[in-house]
């Protein structure tokens, strides 16, 4: 059959595009003016007396910076750890609570959806305490509790493990929200491909990995997409807890923008490091979407 | 389509009996360790800050004070932020809710020209880090004329493409057939979307409810620039002016926390009990 | 036609009326939370009061002039002031330290204030303090407080350990880097007996504030400087600054009297466990003494007793110390009415008896009319005795070059680097940047 004029195939999608449209301009208007004047900017050396164009040099300069490279290194390493390992846990957790009692489930929600609520800054704060050199309480639990086998750490303040300490911190966070996802995903998922399995002769073993697990895909795809959008801009646990340090080990490429920005007041490099981050992150979720991104429907 | 697990998926067999127990060491384990710092940051709420810095550190309060409570109630505004607050996220919750599920639906199921282009137009908005955003959109919420009221904290948060993409992918998991069945039925569009879709996606919307409503109560940055009166502020900013020197105020800080914790938790039961438990619906395929 | 008239005279009559409200000039004031209530005491006090109070005064006195407050927060309220400037928003006049000057100077929205200081005003303040309210050449803060850093010592330790006879006498509290360093060894200690130190001596940090001063003023008594005289290079790498920047490393390597692991220890945890009496010593300015008292009073840490000391100095030397100024910087104005105001404003808010109010915090006032409002008070006197020969810290430094000198104390105390590459890789990257900055010239654009 002969494909439509494009004209028809618009007015045949209008209720399409009705239902989209809130989103799109709510984008036109607060994200297209910002997005476009970032562009705008990458390409300046900005200065309130007057911007001076000065083509591709922000990009140079940002790239030549062998601290930007650190950072950009130290925030891939950071997402490549937390995000697959958040995941992991997070798919381990559900599938641990999915079986039991109403009740239990209930319960095992709430606890790993609460520590969520409290705000990023607060819980920098307090993980700040957690690793304290001196009166922290791992540096108190870790002697005392292997018989002063272990010495304190230096969880901050060492240029090697200040990076995997907030690693641990971003995993160890419980996960809640990625479990709650995880939860009302499976719960969509209908008994009756279960028992047909079991009919089969199937296993929990094989259920998981062959019902459940494919069918997850669109939520773990969910989890991927933004697990890595957000990890590739961590910023507030590094502004709180290491501003960077020492000795760059912690420093995120958003960390640079901010200071590049905001300290420095050098708006045409921060947006130039921004768009570099912004392609590198647009490129990773192009290859996540294709491998897991493929239809599921049931 | 399945009803929600009321009833376990799996048999109880006594053969199973060990991995359940298992299962229940496990989580209780890790929720422990999950909840510790809530529960840290309760004790801490209820000491004095030389207490709360205190080594060894004191898990359970030696003089339990309401002092920080009463501080954060007598010296601020504390309730006319808490309603900004609860204004904010409530309005950002409602639209992200319908905005969010339209957009994802639309999709989700529904085919039209520029429809991938759309889609990572509004998914690149969360690719380039929020920080270099700021000023340009600063600027443009000024001319806007949206400083210091309640439009410039709700409106330039209003649609997330977070939740879009969310949305899409839980309701293209739905089968295409339902809606099929309801067009046949006679139904609209709007009806389809009403009857059909929306109450479907009642997980993937309380998620969406419980995600957007936290990211609203939460929110400092924005908040912190667009307001510029005291009675303006939201309860994350209004509590960061309480910290006055450069030394942290611990006790008033936790306790700020738990108070802006409550609702966050109330919003939780409140959302689970009305989704996410005894949802039936009626199956196409018998 | 008559009616047309009619109207047209109306129009006019309003557009007279309308230009003769708007005779109203109405300033923006942006501070930060110095401290709350007017006398600082009042236990409802809120960092809002004494503000509210000036502006009532003033606008008693000047009835066309109305002041509209903003008390930024201390936490993100750097962030906002820069996205105002960023987004041209900013306010007409704002509270700054000075160090932040070149920032906000390089992007020329700073109004230049000498043509409104007259003779008295330069006389009344001290050249250094004067100095350090400049850049390349021109005044943009007013003055109003200033402090030079010196050390505080916690006297109750010190009689914990009996090292009473290693305290520096009074009036001047002067002391030499031996004697300071058998201060700090004799005052860390096991206090609990579980196996730790829990005390010590003086405590190094890693992550500074944008502007490093503190650990700075222990390494320049040796005679380094940070940068040249003319500011066009970085002049620690020399073997006056090798020396301080050693004794530093000794503190940590050689004799153990800080705590371990200074990298990853921000500055306002070190403030913090000076507050609760783990550290015998600490780099700070004069308002310390008050914060122990406020902090007392409020609960959150119990009282001690603390003198202020100079920072040590070589034998035959005298002690060196770096200043610090806040005022504060009135923002480009579109016309002369209300930069006239504004400047009034500025004026009002430095002036002789707003300079006395500084008690309260424990900081000095940089106008010598305001006379001494520590009367008696041995450790104030301390803090004034070396503002006059205070090194100005060396305002067009910046925050680019701020972060290299940060930096080099976090390969130091990591040990990542040897003192000598870590200095000299400081002075390439440093100097690059000044290089830079002379190439690009952000301040002259016009």
């Amino acid at each position: 059959m002969r494909r439509d004029s494009l004209a028809k195939r618009v007015f045949k999608s209008r209720w399409a595009y009705l239902f989209v449209a809130p989103a799109v301009i709510h984008f036109l208007v607060f994200s297209a003016y910002p997005i476009a004047a970032t562009v705008y900017l990458s390409f300046v050396r900005f200065n309130l007396q007057g911007n001076s164009w000065i083509g591709l040099r922000n990009y140079q300069i940002a790239l030549a910076e062998p601290v930007f490279w650190r950072s950009l290194a130290n925030t891939a390493l950071y997402t490549m750890v937390v995000v697959p390992v958040g995941i992991g846990i997070a798919l381990f957790l559900s599938a641990l609570i999915f079986p039991l009692r109403p009740s239990a489930q209930n319960f095992y929600k709430g606890a790993f959806y609460l520590p969520g609520v409290i705000s990023a800054v607060v819980v920098s704060m307090i993980w700040l305490w957690m690793f304290d050199s001196a009166h922290g309480l791992l540096n108190y639990m870790l002697p005392t509790m292997t018989g002063g086998v272990m010495k304190p750490i230096s969880w901050l303040g060492d240029a090697h493990i200040a990076l995997p300490s907030l690693m641990f911190m971003a995993v160890a966070g419980g996960g809640g929200g990625a479990v709650i996802l995880y939860l009302a995903a499976m719960g969509g998922i209908p008994a009756t491909l279960y028992e047909a399995a079991r009919i089969d002769g199937a296993n929990r073993w094989t259920e998981f990995w062959r019902i459940t697990l494919p069918l997850l895909k669109p939520t773990t795809l969910y989890l991927a997409i933004m697990g890595t959008i957000g990890s590739f801009q961590v910023f507030t646990s590094i502004y709180m807890m290491t501003r960077g340090g020492p000795n760059y080990a912690t420093s995120t490429v958003v960390y640079r923008i901010y200071e590049t920005a905001f300290e420095f007041l050098k708006l045409g490099r921060a947006s130039a490091m921004a768009l570099i981050l912004a392609l590198i992150i647009v490129g990773v979720s192009i290859v996540q979407f294709k491998v897991l991104g493929t239809e599921v429907e049931y | 389509m399945a009803s929600h697990s009321h009833t376990p998926k799996l048999p109880h067999s006594h053969t199973l009996r060990w991995p359940i127990i298992l299962a229940y060491v496990v989580l209780t384990l890790w929720a422990i360790w999950a909840l510790l710092p809530l529960f840290w940051m309760l004790t801490t709420s209820l000491k004095e800050t030389r207490a709360a810095i205190k080594f060894p550190p004191e898990w359970l309060p030696s003089h339990p004070t309401l002092m920080n409570y009463e501080r954060l109630f007598a010296r601020a505004p504390a309730l006319r932020w808490f309603a900004n607050s609860a204004i904010v996220a409530i309005a950002h919750t409602f639209s992200m809710l319908l905005f969010c599920s339209m957009a994802g639906y639309a999709f989700a199921k529904k085919e039209f020209p520029g429809k991938t282009a759309i889609f990572w137009g509004l998914l690149s908005t969360m690719m380039i880090p929020g920080m270099v955003l700021l000023v340009p959109l600063f600027l443009l919420v000024s001319r806007m004329g949206l400083i210091n009221n309640f439009g410039g904290l709700i409106l330039p948060g209003m649609v997330g493409a977070f939740g879009v993409f969310l949305m899409k992918q839980f309701i293209q998991t739905l089968p295409g057939e339902l809606i099929d069945a309801a067009k046949i039925d006679g139904a609209s569009e709007v009806g389809v979307y009403s009857r059909v879709i929306l109450p479907l996606s009642k997980p993937a919307l309380a998620v969406l409810g419980i995600f957007s409503f936290m990211g609203a109560w939460n929110d400092f940055l924005w908040p912190l620039l667009i307001t510029q009166s005291k009675n303006m502020r939201t309860l994350a900013v209004g509590l960061a002016t309480l910290q006055q020197e450069s030394m942290t105020d611990y006790g008033l800080l936790m306790a700020g926390s738990a108070v802006a914790a409550i609702p966050m938790i109330i919003v939780f039961f409140a959302f689970q009990k009305h989704f996410l438990k005894g949802l039936t619906i009626g199956a196409i395929k018998g | 036609m008559r009616r047309i008239l009619i109207l047209c005279l109306a129009c006019a009559l309003l557009a007279g009326c309308r230009s003769r409200t708007s005779d109203q000039i109405h300033i923006r004031w942006w501070t930060f939370p110095l401290w709350s209530g007017i006398n600082g005491t009042e236990k409802d006090g809120t960092p809002e009061d004494w503000p509210r109070l000036k502006i009532k005064e003033f606008e008693a006195t000047h009835p066309n002039v109305k002041v509209d407050l903003e008390v930024v927060t201390w936490q993100g309220g750097g962030q906002k002031l820069d996205l105002a400037v960023l987004s041209r928003t900013y306010p007409d006049i704002c509270y700054l330290a000075a160090v932040n000057l070149k920032k906000y100077a390089d992007q020329g929205i700073l109004e230049p204030v000498d043509p409104y200081l007259t003779p008295a005003d330069y006389k009344d303040v001290y050249p250094n303090v004067m100095g350090l309210c400049k850049y390349r050449g021109q005044t943009y803060l007013w003055p109003w407080l200033c402090n030079a850093l010196v050390m505080a010592i916690n006297l109750d330790i010190v009689k914990e350990r009996h090292a009473e006879s290693l305290v520096p006498k009074p009036p001047e509290r002067s002391w030499t880097y031996d004697q300071f360093l058998q201060l700090c060894k004799a005052c860390t200690y096991d206090r609990n007996r579980d196996g730790r130190t829990d005390v010590y001596g003086y405590a190094l940090y890693g992550i500074p504030t944008t502007v490093e001063y503190q650990m700075l003023t222990l390494v320049q008594g040796f005679g380094g400087r940070l940068y040249s005289p003319d500011g066009t290079h970085f002049a620690l790498n020399t073997p006056e600054g090798i020396a301080g920047m050693q004794f530093l490393l000794d503190l940590l390597d050689k004799y153990k009297v800080t705590p371990p692991g200074p990298a990853g220890t921000q500055i306002s945890q070190v403030g913090q466990m000076f507050m609760n009496q783990e550290l015998a010593t600490i780099s700070t300015s004069s308002s310390i003494i008050k914060s122990i008292k406020m902090s007392a009073e409020r609960g959150d840490f119990p009282f001690f007793n603390a003198a202020i000391v100079q920072p040590p100095h070589l034998p035959g030397h005298r002690p060196t110390s770096l200043l610090s100024v806040g005022g504060y910087v009135v923002f480009k104005q579109e016309d002369k009415r209300r930069r006239e105001a504004v400047m009034e404003f500025a004026r009002f808010l430095t002036n002789e008896e707003n300079s006395r109010a500084l008690s309260v915090i424990g900081q000095l006032p940089t106008r010598k009319s305001a006379g001494d409002i520590y009367p008696g008070d041995i450790d104030m006197h301390v803090v004034a005795g070396l503002v006059p020969a205070a090194r100005e810290y060396f305002t067009a430094a910046g925050p680019e070059l701020g972060s290299v000198v940060n930096n080099i104390y976090q390969q130091i105390f990591t040990h990542s680097m040897t003192l000598a590459e870590a200095l000299a890789n400081a002075e390439k990257k440093a100097n690059e940047i000044i290089a830079r900055e002379a190439a690009e010239q952000p301040w002259r654009r016009k």
